[in-house]
């Protein structure tokens, strides 16, 4: 038995925090990352009534917002303002685009691989390759340093 | 026996049934390597956390809660329509980004005009309570004396929420639970001095719960205290599987003018953004 869900527009507002993160391991810049945020969550209202309440409401975000980073990226710019400091975050951006989104699905956002390979429409193998591909990659990257 | 990567990150991230993690596990007693990459894997799921978690924490631009709150006044097949009407034109970036640009130099300017000062909590109503409350209650918010994370935050003295708190308490209804929030709201009402309260509880691996009131733009937390974890649920808090402290539910029942909100109350109240 479950609990009444809210109308549509609590659950998004209470899945922001969530938008935002995984936003901002795709783009370091808070303030681009929280315009691909409005852009996604403009797209979601516009598109709702394409969401069937069987689909947990994050996984569609999220593949609404990796959608919109992708069209983004076809007219990419570079990005304004600092480039965060942190070493794990410079290393994301030399990912390329499919390894990023699986870090940011599985690794941040803590979606199971069969979760994450539904947003992605991607089969379950394939992104388990593309995980270890990225790790791999930023385990090369960061020198094998430990975690801080 | 060499185990793949593919299968050691499985294992570091939970997705092995329990006759592969046997094996893994079995491999990882017999050869030191196996379970140094299975730590290096952890190691850097950790990393992750700590790198990007505290963006959770952050406060939540208005502009993404406005465009978030555009859903509950369309239905499906009005939105197209709609925005046909207004000629808008979704999902143009350029837009959002200039948009954003003139918000922020508009807030800047606002800034350089005079802050209206805080108002503090009336001394009227902390004299009454204080001394309404159990000497108990009142230990329990002074043990809390540093709070566990971001949501609480101290300024000029008085203790405020944040994060995803006071994303929370501006905007989620007693009548509508929300399970993918941490945050279950209480009760919402009216104080004697005519400021609006709700109490909450915050799910963590130790769940507190507590009482603010609307003051000055923002939550102010009057009352907050370890919560009790219960064994049996009952319905109303069933997602935090916790039961409001004595001490809030004393504090609100001192504090309360009349009745507590049902959910049309709650409804109007959060649409005049909770003001007096």
């Amino acid at each position: 038995m479950s609990a009444s869900v809210g109308p549509i527009a609590d659950q998004l507002i209470a899945l922001l925090p969530r938008l935002r993160r995984f936003a901002r391991v795709l783009i370091s810049n808070p303030h681009e990352a929280d315009d691909l945020v409005q852009v996604a969550i403009e797209r979601a209202t516009t598109h709702f009534n394409q969401w069937r309440p069987g689909i947990p409401l994050e996984s569609w975000l999220f593949g609404i917002l990796r959608n919109a980073w992708l069209d983004q990226n076809r007219a990419r710019r570079p990005s304004e303002g600092p480039m965060q400091r942190h070493s794990l975050a410079a290393g994301m951006e030399q990912l390329p685009e499919d390894q990023r989104l699986v870090v940011a699905l599985v690794l941040v956002e803590g979606l199971a691989y069969k979760e994450a390979a539904e947003v992605l429409e991607v089969p379950m193998n394939t992104l388990s390759s593309r995980l270890a591909r990225a790790r791999a990659t930023l385990e090369a990257l960061l020198g094998g340093r430990e975690a801080g | 026996m060499t185990l793949s990567d593919e299968i050691l990150m499985a294992y570091a991230d939970g997705e092995l049934d329990s006759e592969q993690r046997s094996e893994v596990e079995a491999a990882m007693a017999l050869d030191p390597d196996i379970a140094r990459r299975v730590e290096e894997h952890r190691a850097m799921r950790k990393q992750f956390s700590s790198t990007y978690d505290r963006v959770l924490l952050e406060t939540v631009p208005d502009r993404l809660v406005a465009a978030a709150r555009q859903t509950s006044s369309r239905s499906p097949t009005e939105t197209v329509s709609e925005l046909k009407k207004a000629g808008a034109t979704v999902t143009d970036l350029r837009r959002v980004r200039a948009a954003r640009k003139a918000e922020a130099a508009e807030a800047a300017a606002a800034v350089r005009r005079s802050q209206p000062p805080r108002p503090p909590w009336g001394w009227f109503e902390w004299g009454a309570m204080a001394v309404s409350l159990a000497i108990g209650a009142v230990f329990a918010y002074l043990i809390i004396q540093s709070p566990p994370n971001e949501r609480f935050v101290t300024e000029r003295g008085q203790l405020v929420a944040r994060a995803d708190l006071d994303l929370a308490l501006s905007h989620q209804l007693a009548s509508d639970p929300i399970p993918a929030s941490a945050v279950r709201i209480g009760v919402s009402f009216r104080s004697k001095s005519g400021n609006h309260c709700r109490t909450f509880l915050v799910k963590e691996a130790q769940p507190v719960g507590g009482l603010a009131c609307r003051a000055g733009g923002e939550w102010q937390i009057q009352v907050l205290a370890n919560a009790e974890r219960s064994a049996a649920p009952d319905g109303g808090y069933q997602q935090i599987g916790a039961e409001m402290p004595t001490a809030v539910l004393a504090a609100a029942q001192n504090l309360i003018a009349g009745e507590p909100f049902n959910a049309e109350a709650e409804i109007a109240a959060r649409e005049r953004g909770w003001e007096k």
